[in-house]
């Protein structure tokens, strides 16, 4: 009698069905491609892949003031402008009536808030709370809050209100040119006055828990830590009704993982960086509409402007005409996006604007930058003593020009692959370059530390003058170059108090000039940004600002 | 006598745990500054922000220092401030060890049934067609990366979801935001979440411990004490029972030594399948650069290898009546 193996087998396959039958007993809650099968009906929630846990509630403060902190805070601030599908600020017509510049010297602008503008616990939003949020920003009011950018606040010298507050005056010790990025989240005055000083209100009660008031078309209703916020509508809003009855972020850190929860249909929107298998699995879906929107951060390669042997400015010029940045493009973001643009600037992507005329200019065509020309590029070389062995430069002194140092990011396939682009290029000047390709700690570190001869990056220009001014200025703390040239220096600090947004422009081009032609950045594309949702889902704009795609939330609907 | 040997065996491993704190805070501490992303910030944050925040994570202090505050902190609970204010790692592990422990439990549950049955009948019956197929069976699982079969299983989840038109399995999470009220359909939800990644963790092990298990049968069915029981007339169950009851010790000994591969599994397959137990939690302590968080993982790791080893030691005793400790 041999039982016991046919009952122990027998057990086994229990055990196994058992928890498959769990599983399967887990359906009915809806269907794989529709909603996330929790809830209430398809029509009025939706639920989206967040990129991160929330790293603070406050999104101006330090760890809160990127573009993960924008994403999941948009929903419940107020701003004075938002930005549109082309990352142009345009007036934030909610909460205002009005924002002009109403004197150029001094710099002055008025808001006008609308009446009906109103937190969510009733107080009117009034010029207290654009005083508050000036305030924390500038060290000179508050040395102790950890404000995650001061620029253009500590250019304020006052803000009075009138008309029961709802008229701000803001005038400036030093004109700002980038002005209607200012205010772009405004905190609550009144809720702050109940949480002790400015600082502990600024660093801890804004920032440590989720927040119970809005002043934005949603209110936060639950947050799982780590996991999931979910937002209903705000009672109390004063613009257009939301047409969502629930929005739900689920935390999904991996790009895949959440591919995947999209195609399972636990999502109902699915939003990352673009990537050629991503568009390619999308594509394929049905009913799905992808859209790839560039960004305002834009990829570039940078060269170090000092030592031995990218001193040279003639060896750095030759560099960056022998790289092409349309055969780069090509090889990357082109794979997926055939239409995607070569930048021909250093410091505006394609049709960026300063206060509504664009302010990108072709500069480096003029200069041979990124052209791939490398004729050109050895001629240059061979004029400056330079000389061509057995496919190995030599400077003048006879020295071989050493193999460089580059550094890309692991982690973003793009970069490693243009990385592995411009080697090759450059093996056609005489120039060897070892790649090293390494995770994010490290790189912050090989750039703090500005330990490379050459760099694959992204840099984002959403401030413009500002954000050109952060990375070409001499001694600028995202300087990582040694770049000093005393002219760019001058044009951008111009720039940046310039009050024409005109002269803005012409400054900024003619330091981008500068700049391409000292042979320090050859820029690539902008980068990609994907979204993917149902075809029947209105409303949603995937722009190509900072603030992420929450800035249309209040427009989502299902026909 | 087992009570000295328990207190000997917790006094040998809290030494283990304090050497063990020191080389875990000379390696976090050797692999940078964790201040550095914050120096790269655009637009730039102030000096004076930084230099602050170097004061709050004690940066400014000596090695020696930091370790010896930071030891105190632990034995008080106090873990340390994290690279983000608003974290608090004691916290964070209070909520993500009960989600790692769910699935690292249910995993081993499973896991060990199995191969515990499997292996088991394959002894019984060496050779037989069930022996046939479960060897390759486990051969194969054995060689599979566990990241690649978590990814097959959710695809072949997706599979069945689609053609069936429902939503059995979920891919992401331990369980799915704003549940509706009632136990039910919690209950469900949460068995939808947890069946492909314990399935994942559960299956990997399972190979190596079935090859175990059928290997120490094996080895004690042809032993003297079984051939005695057989010929003193014991029933097929009880032989049986003589048998694998001594080839459990070696089986408990490999799962002892395989906990600390069977944490590490969970990195993999917490990130896969984006629960928020230590294994994620590692993985954004490093990407954050936070070297209290790390240190805190390492050591919650370090102390659970060490308790799953003395429960191994303990095991013995209860499977093996040879065995006592302490005389």
């Amino acid at each position: 009698m041999r039982t016991n193996p046919r009952r122990l087998a027998a057990a086994a396959l229990v055990t196994a069905a058992t928890v498959l039958a769990a599983g399967c007993a887990a359906s009915g809650h809806g269907t794989a491609s529709g909603d996330g099968g929790t809830t209430a009906s398809r029509g009025d929630e939706v639920t989206m892949n967040l990129r991160g846990a929330p790293t603070s509630w406050n999104v101006l403060s330090l760890n809160g003031y990127n573009d993960l902190g924008f994403e999941y805070t948009w929903p419940f601030m107020p701003h004075a402008f938002a930005p549109d599908t082309q990352g142009t600020m345009q007036l934030n017509t909610a909460l205002l009536a009005s924002a002009k510049v109403t004197s150029t010297n001094p710099m002055k602008i008025v808001y006008q808030i609308k009446p009906q503008a109103k937190w969510s616990d009733g107080t009117p939003i009034t010029a207290a709370d654009f005083i508050y949020t000036w305030k924390v920003q500038d060290p000179a009011y508050c040395p102790k809050c950890q404000a995650g950018t001061t620029s253009g606040y500590t250019n304020i010298s006052s803000i009075q209100g009138s008309d029961n507050g709802k008229t701000v005056t803001v005038t400036f010790s030093t004109p700002f040119q980038p002005w209607e990025y200012l205010f772009d989240a405004i905190l609550p005055a009144h809720i702050a006055a109940k949480s002790g000083s400015m600082a502990d209100s600024f660093n801890d009660a804004f920032s440590q828990s989720p927040p119970t008031w809005s002043g934005g078309p949603f209110i936060v209703s639950h947050y799982q830590p780590n996991t999931s916020i979910t937002y209903k509508p705000n009672p109390q809003w004063y613009g257009p009704s939301p047409k969502l009855k629930e929005f739900t972020l689920l935390i999904i850190s991996n790009a895949s993982a959440a591919l995947t929860a999209f195609q399972n249909g636990e999502l109902q929107v699915f939003d990352s960086f673009a990537s050629q298998s991503a568009v390619q699995t999308l594509k394929e879906m049905p009913n799905t509409t992808v859209s790839i929107q560039p960004t305002l951060i834009n990829y570039q390669m940078m060269l170090q402007a000092a030592g031995n042997p990218l001193g040279n400015r003639t060896l750095r010029r030759a560099i960056t005409i022998a790289t092409s940045a349309a055969a780069a493009t090509a090889r990357t973001v082109g794979l997926f996006e055939p239409g995607a643009q070569v930048m021909q600037s250093a410091v505006f992507v394609p049709g960026q604007e300063v206060d509504g005329q664009v302010g990108y200019r072709d500069d480096a065509s003029a200069l041979g930058v990124g052209s791939g020309n490398t004729k050109e590029a050895l001629a240059l070389l061979k004029g400056a003593g330079y000389t061509l062995k057995g496919g190995a430069l030599y400077e003048p002194n006879g020295t071989r020009v050493r193999a460089l140092n580059a550094v890309t990011y692991s982690a973003d396939p793009i970069r490693v692959e243009l990385a592995e682009v411009v080697q090759v290029e450059l093996k056609s000047i005489g120039i060897t370059v070892n790649i090293d390709s390494v995770g994010p700690t490290e790189y912050v570190d090989r750039i703090d530390s500005k330990d490379f001869d050459i760099l694959f990056t992204g840099l984002a220009f959403e401030m413009q003058s500002a954000s050109a001014a952060a990375y070409y200025t001499a001694g600028a703390p995202l300087n990582w170059l040694h770049y000093d040239n005393p002219q760019v220096n001058s044009l951008l600090a111009k720039a940046q108090e310039a009050a024409n947004p005109q002269t803005a422009i012409s400054l900024m081009n003619q330091a981008d000039k500068l700049i391409l032609g000292d042979g320090v950045v050859v820029p690539f594309f902008s980068s990609p940004n994907l979204m993917a949702y149902p075809s029947d889902l209105t409303g949603v704009s995937n722009t190509a600002s900072r603030y992420g795609t929450t800035v249309s939330l209040a427009a989502w609907a299902y026909r | 006598m087992a009570l000295r040997y328990l207190v000997k065996r917790l006094a040998a491993g809290v030494g283990v745990l304090v050497g063990a704190t020191i080389i875990i805070f000379l390696l976090v501490n050797a692999a940078g500054d964790p201040l550095g992303p914050l120096e790269q910030q655009q637009p730039p944050v102030p000096r004076a922000v930084i230099a602050a925040e170097r004061l709050r994570l004690g940066l400014n202090k000596p090695l020696p220092e930091r370790y010896l505050q930071w030891l105190a902190g632990v034995v008080h609970g106090n873990w340390g401030p994290s690279i983000d204010p608003a974290t608090n790692i004691g916290q964070q592990l209070a909520q993500r060890i009960p989600v790692t422990m769910e699935l690292v439990g249910t995993a081993l549950v499973i896991a060990i049934i199995l191969a515990l049955v499997v292996g088991t009948i394959a002894a019984v019956r060496p050779y037989g067609i069930f022996d046939s197929l479960s060897t390759p069976t486990s051969f194969f699982l054995l060689a599979l990366p566990s990241f690649w079969l978590a990814v097959l299983l959710k695809q072949l989840g997706i599979l069945y979801n689609q053609r069936t038109e429902t939503q059995t399995f979920y891919t992401v999470g331990s369980s799915s935001p704003n549940l509706a009220p009632g136990i039910g359909g919690y209950i469900l939800n949460i068995a939808g979440h947890v069946i492909l990644p314990t399935v994942t963790l559960a299956l990997i092990h399972y190979a190596s411990w079935s090859r175990y298990q059928r290997a120490a049968v094996l080895d004690s069915l042809s032993s003297d004490y079984v051939k005695s029981a057989v010929l003193r007339g014991l029933s097929y169950r009880q032989v049986l029972w003589h048998a694998v009851r001594p080839a459990l010790i070696p089986v408990v000994t490999v799962i002892a030594l395989d906990i600390p591969a069977l944490l590490s599994g969970t990195v993999i397959v917490e990130t896969v399948f984006q629960w928020n137990g230590m294994g994620a939690f590692l993985l954004q302590s490093i990407t954050e650069d936070d070297p209290n968080a790390i240190m805190a993982w390492f050591l919650v790791a370090a102390a659970a290898v060490v308790g799953f080893n003395l429960i191994a030691d303990l095991a013995y005793a209860l499977l093996d009546p040879r065995i006592r400790y302490g005389t």
